[in-house]
């Protein structure tokens, strides 16, 4: 039973739904959920990841020192790296300008598409991809080579999504403003796809202290349903042994490990183990329910274990192709 | 609903012709290198430089709608 006196006392302290603490109190303990609170309460460093479809690691890096930044490399990917000082604004460089950067707001939204191994030459569909952050990592990954559908329904973002890629100089892109659960109308197999899927965004709070009360418990469920529903539809979009990467910068488990256990229930999916040493295994339990126990290849990410904004990253597999019109 | 089709030879070296004006035959060639010219038709006319295998998923989409980022494209 957790101590909703104690939930109470520390969703004023620091500013949340109290329906919020108490669910943290479940999942974590105490002393967890105290500690995660606290470094929500920090910024996560901005990050940079070098567009080496225009420029070298080395090239971009010596032109950043020599105007005065201080950058710290981000551990598991050896093109990013976190921004500790910068003498001017990120998004005035020159460099930013000449498309030899892009600025992640945290570690955490590098991981996805570093899970995902995207080779040159493959089809891949980004289905929630605007504003073009990790598709335009995917094309760098791809050297521009195969192709990728960017997908989105949001008309602002994509605007954006458009010109970050022409910035960076990605070619290989077909992008449209649509809802990604009509895809399969495309009637197109692909090699691999990223769902970065909508969400409550619970794991931004560091960046975006707003989140703290701008949520409510039946925003989790909306999204889970939407979540459950648009990866649903694109497993109809993947060939055999097709792998799908699914991630949300949520903590909540009904937007995450249930997610995937409902789709393991309907379709011929496995999860894959995933090649990052860091990350916390996924929940097999919690509040009430009881998922597959390969859920534990999952990965959780959280600010006061990772310095990462709180995120989930899965990775399926399909055993046979589905019929489109299922 | 759009169209998509390669340029006709016609086509082809009239953009080739006005873009070589504009960049200069290096650039022209650089950005032209292993792509080819497709006109998508639909209400407005617009003509892409897409790498040959992005054409080639184009054309296999059944739902053919104008897309909002296709290649380098000119309007």
């Amino acid at each position: 039973m957790i101590d909703k006196g104690l939930a109470k006392k520390l969703a004023e302290k620091y500013g949340y739904h109290t329906y919020m603490i108490e669910r943290y109190l479940e999942l974590f303990g105490e002393d967890e959920t105290i500690k995660l609170l606290e470094a929500n309460e920090k910024p996560l460093n901005p990050v940079i990841r070098c567009n080496t479809l225009k420029i070298s690691v080395k090239s971009l890096i010596n032109r950043l020192l020599a105007k005065g930044f201080k950058l710290e490399k981000v551990p598991w990917i050896d093109y990013a790296f976190q921004v500790v000082k910068s003498p001017f604004s990120l998004g005035s460089t020159t460099e930013y300008l000449m498309g030899y950067y892009y600025i992640h707001k945290g570690m955490g939204s590098l991981l996805p598409v570093h899970v995902l191994d995207p080779k040159p030459g493959e089809i891949i569909i980004d289905a929630a991809a605007a504003p073009g952050g990790k598709t335009s990592q995917i094309a760098q990954l791809m050297e521009n080579k195969g192709v990728i559908l960017a997908i989105d329904i949001n008309r602002e973002r994509m605007k954006a999504l458009r010109s970050n890629l022409s910035r960076l100089g990605v070619e290989n892109v077909i992008a449209y403003r649509m809802d990604a659960r009509d895809l399969p109308k495309f009637g197109i197999k692909v090699d691999k796809i990223l769902l970065d899927a909508p969400c409550t965004g619970e794991g931004l709070i560091p960046i975006d202290k707003s989140r703290k009360k701008s949520r409510l418990i039946e925003d989790i469920k909306y999204c889970s349903t939407l979540q459950i529903s648009m990866l649903s539809a694109l497993l109809k979009c993947l060939k055999e042994n097709g792998v799908v990467v699914y991630s949300t910068c949520s903590i909540a488990p009904e937007e995450n490990e249930l997610v995937i256990h409902r789709i393991l229930e309907q379709f011929p999916v496995s999860v894959e183990k995933i090649s990052l040493k860091d990350g916390l295994s996924g929940f097999t339990e919690f509040f009430g329910y009881k998922v597959r126990e390969e859920l534990r290849k999952a990965a959780r990410f959280y600010p006061h274990i990772h310095g990462t904004q709180g995120f989930f990253i899965c990775k399926l597999k399909l055993r046979e192709e589905l019929d489109d019109k299922v | 609903m759009i169209k998509f089709r390669e340029a006709t030879v016609k086509e082809e070296s009239k953009i080739r012709k006005s873009l070589h004006e504009w960049i200069g035959k290096d650039i022209l060639e650089k950005i032209t290198s292993g792509k080819v010219l497709v006109i998508g038709e639909g209400k407005i006319k617009e003509v892409f430089l897409v790498p040959m295998e992005v054409y080639s998923v184009l054309k296999k989409l059944k739902d053919v709608r104008m897309p909002y980022y296709l290649g380098l494209f000119f309007r």
